[in-house]
């Protein structure tokens, strides 16, 4: 029997305003090395200074994580040779952590396992390599942008307490959730916001044998991190005779064959040189900052999520696709919290997410509050407006701030329900269309479907669709069924 | 009285009472520069065009000399390094900042030891530095461009590094003055790291008040150094009052191994003179003194292993390229570095290196808290602590120094270094043609009492002439 062992080293940028050591904007994505300066890009005779807001949302991630937050923080150097790196040195954290001894519990519909976290710790983020082919030569040519240099990164360690690629995956996705959700890191995979290297090898549980360890680096999708992992799991099976305990290998993925492939770092065991900062200072951290960032976590998000399944009868999956986006999820609490009806609930699950999915939009950058959706439900259901209605004036009243009153005031949107009127109305229509009412009484009975759309175009969708089949096959001299 | 002969204090009021004008007066100095520099080779590089003081503040129109590993935008700094030779200062250093806003005019950058790693300024990629004293010899290092443009008047101050003695070992062989602050004191923003955790930028002057005058300057704040202390004094307010009563610590070891007879005199002399002011002088002896020298070693090379490990010519400097790029990088740097400075960061890689690093850069860290502790309880007790700058005289130029005479030049410096206190080389005479300085140490931060001390001295050091410090005997000195 083959024991799989991971341990997942997972960085993550901190959604500060500016960088680690410098006062450049935190800004990655922008036009390559616009958001630069002496300092993060390793000029001569600059220093760093710690960036505050960076502390503070390390330690809230390291509360989240239920870390043992250290009493001081202390910087080291990691002294290496990379070209992305321009001093020659990283700072990062070394002998003393941030935070020590956490754990996350990974959750899915069908079970719950705490996983431990070695460690979290502070660093800065390297420059970004493109490579791109020069048109002239041909050649595959360098390029550096330092809008990442200096970004602050923490490092989560956890204990080779993995057991299965799946498990890695769901381990990713927590954190990923957590960080998110309390708003320590945009979450943004495709830009490598979030990445992690993964160690794996096997032990056999009758022999006690274990393999080498296989280390694979930069895996920032949760689905190539199983599929690494998976990939190399099955490697070390094969292998399990020749790559024996003392080896190492550091391995990339390769997106397109999704195979693993030999990294082209050289396979020296490294001496990093690490040694205190003399450039910072050592920092205290009064227990005051640690509750200070310990009050603005309140609940976390699988707390949350666990109670959102049951106040409101929602599925894991369901929930969870509401707490990844927290400013919709307290927005769906608030709005339950005056009316929790199941019909409130489907409003906002299915019509405002189809709204925003349409729109593109995030809740936030909307006007709906909850106290006009619950208006828009109420004038529905008490027959005020017709249903057809809904989508159009949930859009409005998402894009504007106007109430529902003067939104129905303005564009006259009162529910026609008074059957004189509309008969006037389709009197009107077969008026202007001889054409087509002749050819509806000879039996062309598929008009109906014409005849309703003139209808809702000239109600301007206030009325009852069945009310108006019901008039049109009346005046066509119809039986009702 | 020659111009160039006053103080700053001096020029300052010579153009605020309009005796003389900027202009005048930075066209006085830029003749001296031309005249004298090619006898020393105290410049790297220096204007030729009057510049119109941006500030009319403290310093309004006083020239200056920077050492040539302090940023000052636009100017080269290079380091006296190959690898720096093009490098053009994007921004500029926080003392250099300070200094502007007085209104001081930086007259060009002075020679030095390449990155500050040797003691005679002859480490220069470019060229060695001579003693205006005594032109055979060096004026020691690694601030001697600094040191020198001082000592011959083509500056009336200039501002040097201090890492392990580098601004009072120059100062003592010039006969001029050379302050290292407390390690904090002033800002590091814009100074080519040598040794992150020692380097301190320092002023070297023709009197102490001077030194006590730029020192109110450069130690003003600057949000870009964390390591900086915020202290906000007047250097100057009270240098004048007596020191009476005071006492004063002597390392037994500075003077009783291997001290030249003619310093250990004029240090015997000064004893006497400290005495005649009042103070009481003890002699102490400080435990694994032997020490000091090799843990200096061991920390400053294992730090600057770290922060020349920048210079690889991939964004600035001195880039050798080649078509293997692998290669490119180490070319670079074989070529970009002296043959020192590849000493220290081979040294110092090693000492970090496993299983060295426990050896010696742990070890030396251990020592390091030791000595501090030691010197703080040393100086419970005394308010200075003194010896001569360095047990020997400079070194004639081109002569070859064996590891054993580079210890004697740093080895009664670096203490300072190593526990952060404030330590100033003052005159105190001759041996043989070039003067040599008496270096005092106080409790860190406690500058003001240190230049208090050392403006005492001064007064009574017998060192001027007239109330003047003497000029070199350097040829066309006079009569600029």
């Amino acid at each position: 029997m083959f024991k799989t062992i991971i341990g997942l080293e997972v960085h993550a940028q901190l959604k500060t305003e500016t960088k680690a050591f410098c006062s450049c904007a935190n800004d990655p994505q922008s036009q390559p090395n616009t958001h630069i300066c002496p300092i993060c890009t390793g000029q001569p005779g600059t220093l760093p200074r710690i960036n505050r807001k960076m502390i503070e949302l390390a330690i809230k991630a390291a509360i989240a994580l239920n870390g043992q937050v250290n009493d001081h923080i202390i910087f080291d150097r990691k002294n290496y040779f990379s070209a992305d790196m321009p001093k020659g040195y990283q700072i990062t954290q070394y002998q003393k952590p941030l935070a020590e001894n956490g754990w996350v519990e990974i959750f899915n519909s069908a079970r719950k396992k705490k996983i431990t976290i070695n460690e979290i710790h502070l660093e800065e983020d390297s420059a970004r390599t493109l490579k791109k082919i020069d048109t002239r030569s041909g050649r595959e040519k360098s390029y550096l942008d330092f809008n990442r240099s200096g970004i602050p990164l923490i490092e989560i360690v956890t204990a080779p307490a993995i057991s299965s690629p799946k498990e890695a995956a769901e381990f990713f996705e927590a954190i990923h959730m957590i960080l998110v959700y309390l708003d320590i890191c945009n979450g943004h995979l495709e830009s490598g916001a979030m990445r992690t290297d993964a160690n794996i090898s096997l032990l056999d549980s009758q022999t006690g044998k274990h393999t080498g360890r296989v280390e694979i680096k930069n895996l920032n999708t949760f689905k190539n991190l199983e599929r690494a992992l998976t990939y190399e799991e099955v490697f070390l099976k094969d292998h399990f005779q020749d790559f024996s305990a003392e080896k190492a290998l550091t391995k990339d993925w390769d997106e397109r064959s999704r195979t693993t492939i030999p990294s082209r770092e050289k396979e020296t065991s490294s001496d990093y040189r690490y040694f205190e900062e003399p450039d910072l200072p050592k920092i205290q951290l009064e227990q005051a900052i640690i509750n200070h960032c310990a009050q603005q976590i309140l609940e976390k998000p699988f707390e949350r999520l666990e109670r959102l399944m049951h106040e409101c009868n929602l599925t894991f999956d369901m929930a969870k696709s509401l707490i990844i986006d927290r400013p919709f999820v307290d927005f769906f609490e608030q709005t339950m919290k005056i009316l929790g009806t199941d019909e409130m609930k489907h409003m906002i699950l299915r019509d405002v997410k189809a709204y925003l999915n349409h729109s593109g939009k995030l809740i936030q950058q909307t006007y709906l509050t909850p106290e006009k959706l619950y208006q828009l439900l109420k004038f529905i259901k008490t027959g005020q407006i017709a249903p057809t209605l809904k989508t159009k004036l949930l859009a409005t009243l998402c894009e504007t701030p106007k109430g529902i009153e003067t939104i129905i005031e303005e564009e006259n949107l009162i529910k026609i329900d008074d059957q004189d009127s509309l008969l006037q109305i389709l009197e009107a229509v077969i008026t202007e269309n001889e054409e087509q009412y002749e050819a509806y009484i000879c039996g062309k009975k598929e008009l109906l479907k014409w005849f309703i759309g003139q209808m809702i175009k000239r109600t301007k969708g206030r009325t009852d669709p069945k009310l108006i089949i019901r008039i049109i096959k009346e005046r066509m001299g119809e039986q009702n069924e | 009285m020659e111009i160039w002969m006053n103080s700053v204090e001096e020029l300052v009021n010579l153009i605020k009472t309009k005796k003389i004008t900027a202009e005048k007066l930075q066209h006085y100095y830029l003749n001296r520069i031309i005249t004298l520099d090619e006898k020393v080779k105290a410049f790297i590089e220096h204007t030729k065009d009057y510049q119109k003081p941006k500030n009319p503040h403290a310093l309004e129109g006083i020239p200056y000399a920077l050492k040539d590993n302090i940023l000052a935008l636009d100017t080269r700094t290079t380091a006296a390094s190959k690898t720096l030779w093009n490098y053009r200062s994007p921004y500029n250093a926080t003392v250099v900042e300070h200094l502007s806003t007085s209104g001081a005019i930086l007259m060009g950058k002075t020679n030095m030891d390449e990155f500050s790693m040797g003691s005679t300024t002859e480490n220069s990629a470019f060229f060695p530095t001579k003693n205006p004293w005594d032109l055979a010899c060096t004026p020691g290092g690694s601030s001697g461009g600094s040191a020198v443009a001082v000592a011959t008047g083509m500056v009336p101050f200039a501002l040097g590094s201090d890492t392990g003695g580098s601004i009072r070992l120059p100062a003592s062989y010039c006969g001029v003055v050379g302050l290292k602050p407390s390690y904090g004191l002033v800002s590091r923003y814009g100074l080519i790291a040598f040794c992150s955790s020692m380097d301190q930028i320092g002023p070297i002057t023709r009197s102490v008040r001077d030194a006590a005058l730029i020192l109110n300057v450069i130690s003003q704040a600057c949000p870009y150094d964390s390591t900086k202390a915020i202290v906000h004094k007047n250097y100057l307010k009270d240098i004048e009052e007596p020191v009476q009563g005071f006492r004063i610590a002597c390392i037994r070891e500075t003077i009783e191994k291997e001290c030249d007879r003619l310093i250990k005199k004029r240090f015997e002399e000064a004893v006497i003179k400290l005495q005649w002011l009042g103070v009481r002088v003890d002699y102490v002896t400080f435990e694994q003194y032997d020490q000091t020298y090799p843990v200096y070693t061991v920390l400053s090379t294992a730090e600057a292993s770290s922060n020349l490990a920048r210079y690889d010519g991939l964004l600035y400097g001195l880039k050798f390229k080649t078509d293997d790029k692998s290669n490119q990088f180490a070319q670079t740097r074989e070529r970009g570095f002296g043959k020192e400075v590849k000493k220290r960061i081979l040294q110092g890689t090693v000492n970090l290196s496993h299983p060295q690093k426990k050896q010696y850069y742990k070890q030396a860290l251990a020592i390091r808290t030791k000595f501090i502790e030691q010197i703080n309880h040393l100086l419970d007790t005394y308010d200075a602590i003194i010896s001569p700058v360095s047990g020997r005289t400079p070194g004639k130029l081109g002569e070859s120094t064996s590891i054993h005479q580079l210890e004697q030049y740093d080895v009664n410096t670096c203490l300072a270094n190593l526990t952060g206190l404030p330590a100033i080389s003052v005159p105190m005479g001759y041996a043989e043609k070039t003067p040599v300085g008496l270096q005092f140490m106080t409790a860190r931060f406690a500058d003001e009492k240190l230049l208090q001390i050392a403006r005492a001295f001064e007064k009574t050091a017998g060192f001027y002439e007239d109330g003047f410090y003497p000029a070199p005997h350097l040829e066309g000195i006079q009569d600029v």
